[in-house]
């Protein structure tokens, strides 16, 4: 009687390398010996691997980022060495051909293994996401506060749901008590969305490091767009691919983020903007300037992994024996240009008028200004909103700097723009603008993306549904 | 719909392991690259001689040939060799999705047949049909799903989970 087993080796390694994921290729070789022996082998093994990743779209925006990590240590070692950087920019950036990589071409083990790490490493958010169902109160946007108060108390609140979760219940509605793990479907769009947008912020902190004046002003642009145009060759299931990522950003940059920023508080003033005093709400205003300027400058400058560090050390910081260190290894990969560096005695409490000719408040804007010209939505058409220094206006102490959060703009808009492209038309539709803003961010929706959004035609219909109910 | 009786060189005739002669359209057999070549060294002439299979029985002989008869009309398996699978979908066509629903023990057959008489497509759909029943399934439901031993001691099993998966629990 012929068995699964019974099959001759190579005929083995076809099975292995039909599979979905990296995951099912473990699965398999952990059902018996012969089995495992199988994938023994690392070239067996690799080749494996290689074929699986080529043919996933989980795996979609992975080998885009493998390239644009290898630019991101190209550019420390540029900065290590001193190197000019206008003429690396020159040689590297100007056609974008250096980062743009035809998915068919040929993977490097080395590249295999850096990708099986990430599927690894990064599953660390899932057990992050799995734990408590989020809700409003859970995530901290930026870009909605411009009242130093009311975001210090967002703050905050944010911190205290989170300590108190322990006692209260892990979820919240009836429909949600099941959802407490992810299939292989979810797993895989999981991976996807954070190596998505992974990839977008790679390519956002690529353009905050570039210095200006250069002789190629339009090169970002460039860049920007060349990178847009990739990944928009990738997309299998477009609206559902937008709605994984823009839950992800919201789950990642504006609880995650926020919920272990802790860690890098209360640093040497030198850190600015990669730090912020820890008692917001002991000196009101102020402190909160910073906070902002951080959420704002963390989402730019710390990727997914830099997260996941952030969370283990605060993890760590809160059990005995309490050790809390902040990030040292890190620093450089983060922020590796120190230019417009704060001087080395500022407060972090101190006041600062938000305009006025004062020299905190013109760093902070600058930071502001390099931050948004790396913004992805970024074209030729659409030049980079830039805050000005204006002296004339009143300053206020509890009004906060007027900060866009253009990558959720942008996020959002390709959600809405993904939906509005075949949305049903009516005599008395309504814009989904409405309906989404109610759905999404009330009824704590984006949090349970990954089960309400079964595919890309359930997507759709939810959201005609949203729509449907708003006009009734 | 071919006046194909009128030309016995159309026809050939094949005996399985079992000692049963099967007539068939030599276009049809000709998917299965051992019979074409071994045609092909017999110079090409009609053969009343039946072609020996020793290693497929009837019934799988049956069941191989139906696939090959739906498939006769495909364009001949290039000779590349697999350097390209990667780009191959892992998508398995209708027909082919309903021709592989046997139990277990014929779909392993009809790999192992479709790799002795060297019918690459009959290979791959069959490898696919096998992947597609792992996906997605923890180990304790593959050993369930195929009827494997578990052979490892729990020791084991948990050091290839840690080499591989990283896992803590689970």
């Amino acid at each position: 009687m012929a068995k699964l087993t019974d099959l001759p080796t190579e005929l083995l390694v076809e099975v292995f390398s039909y599979l979905g994921s990296i995951d099912d290729v473990h699965h398999l070789a952990r059902a018996c010996k012969d089995l495992s022996s199988i994938i023994q082998k690392q070239a067996v093994y690799v080749d494996i691997m290689r074929t699986i990743i080529i043919r996933s779209p989980a795996h979609r925006s992975d080998i885009q980022l493998c390239s644009l990590l290898a630019l991101h240590k190209d550019l420390l070692n540029c900065w290590e060495q001193r190197l000019e950087t206008i003429t690396f920019y020159n040689r590297r950036f100007v056609d974008g051909s250096s980062v743009n990589l035809d998915p068919d071409e040929y993977l490097s083990d080395a590249q295999v293994y850096d990708i099986l790490v990430r599927w690894q490493g990064l599953k660390g958010f899932q057990k992050m996401w799995l734990a408590r169902e989020l809700e409003m109160d859970d995530y901290l946007g930026f870009g909605e506060h411009s009242d130093a108060t009311e975001l210090s108390k967002a703050y905050e609140t944010l911190l205290s749901r989170s300590y108190s979760a322990a006692n209260s219940p892990k979820r919240i509605h009836k429909h949600t008590v099941c959802y407490t793990s992810l299939n292989s479907d979810q797993i895989a769009r999981f991976h996807a969305a954070i190596t998505c947008l992974w990839v977008v912020n790679e390519v956002r902190w690529v353009l905050a490091q570039f210095t200006y004046p250069s002789d190629r002003f339009d090169a970002p642009a460039q860049l920007m767009m060349g990178f847009r145009k990739d990944l928009e060759e990738r997309v299998k299931t477009p609206l559902l691919d937008e709605i994984d990522v823009y839950a992800m950003y919201q789950f990642l940059y504006h609880h995650v983020l926020p919920l272990h920023a802790h860690v890098l508080s209360d640093q040497p003033s030198t850190r600015l903007p990669l730090t912020f005093s820890s008692h917001p709400l002991n000196g009101p205003s102020q402190a909160a300037k910073y906070l902002h300027l951080f959420l704002l400058a963390g989402q730019t400058y710390l990727q997914p992994p830099d997260l996941i560090e952030l969370a283990v050390r605060n993890h760590c910081a809160q059990q005995p024996p309490y050790h809390s260190v902040p990030p040292r290894s890190t620093r450089n990969y983060q922020r590796p240009y120190q230019a417009h560096c704060f001087p080395p005695i500022t407060s972090l409490h101190a006041a600062i008028p938000t305009y006025g000719p004062h020299p905190e408040s013109s760093l902070i804007i600058t930071h502001i200004n390099i931050i948004q010209r790396a913004s992805p939505s970024r074209t030729f058409h659409s030049p980079p909103r830039l805050l000005r220094n204006n002296p004339g206006r009143h300053p206020q102490a509890s009004s906060l700097f007027n900060i866009e959060d253009t990558l959720e703009d942008w996020l959002e808009e390709q959600c809405l723009v993904e939906f509005d492209k075949y949305a049903r038309r009516g005599k008395e539709r309504r814009d989904i603008r409405h309906a989404w803003e109610g759905s999404w961010v009330e009824d704590g929706i984006r949090w349970e993306v990954w089960w309400w959004a079964g595919g890309e035609d359930k997507a759709r219909a939810k959201m005609e549904r949203w729509v449907e109910e708003m006009i009734e | 719909m071919a006046s194909a009786s009128t030309d016995a060189a159309k026809v050939i005739k094949v005996t399985t392991s079992d000692g049963i002669d099967i007539t068939v359209d030599r276009q049809v057999a000709e998917r299965s690259i051992l019979i074409k070549n071994l045609l092909e060294d017999l110079g090409g002439e009609s053969t009343d001689e039946p072609i020996p299979i020793p290693n497929v029985n009837e019934a799988v002989m049956k069941k191989v040939l139906e696939w090959c008869e739906h498939h006769k009309a495909d364009p001949p398996a290039s000779q590349d060799d697999d350097s390209d699978s990667r780009k191959k979908s892992t998508d398995i066509e209708e027909w082919d999705q309903k021709f592989m629903q046997v139990d277990q023990e014929m779909l392993f057959e009809i790999i192992l047949a479709a790799n002795y008489l060297d019918i690459k497509a009959l290979l791959d759909v069959g490898c696919k049909t096998v992947a597609n029943m792992i996906k997605g399934k923890s180990p304790d439901e593959i050993r369930k799903t195929f009827n494997i031993q578990n052979d490892f001691t729990p020791e084991e099993e948990d050091q290839i989970r840690r080499e591989n998966e990283w896992a803590e629990d689970r």
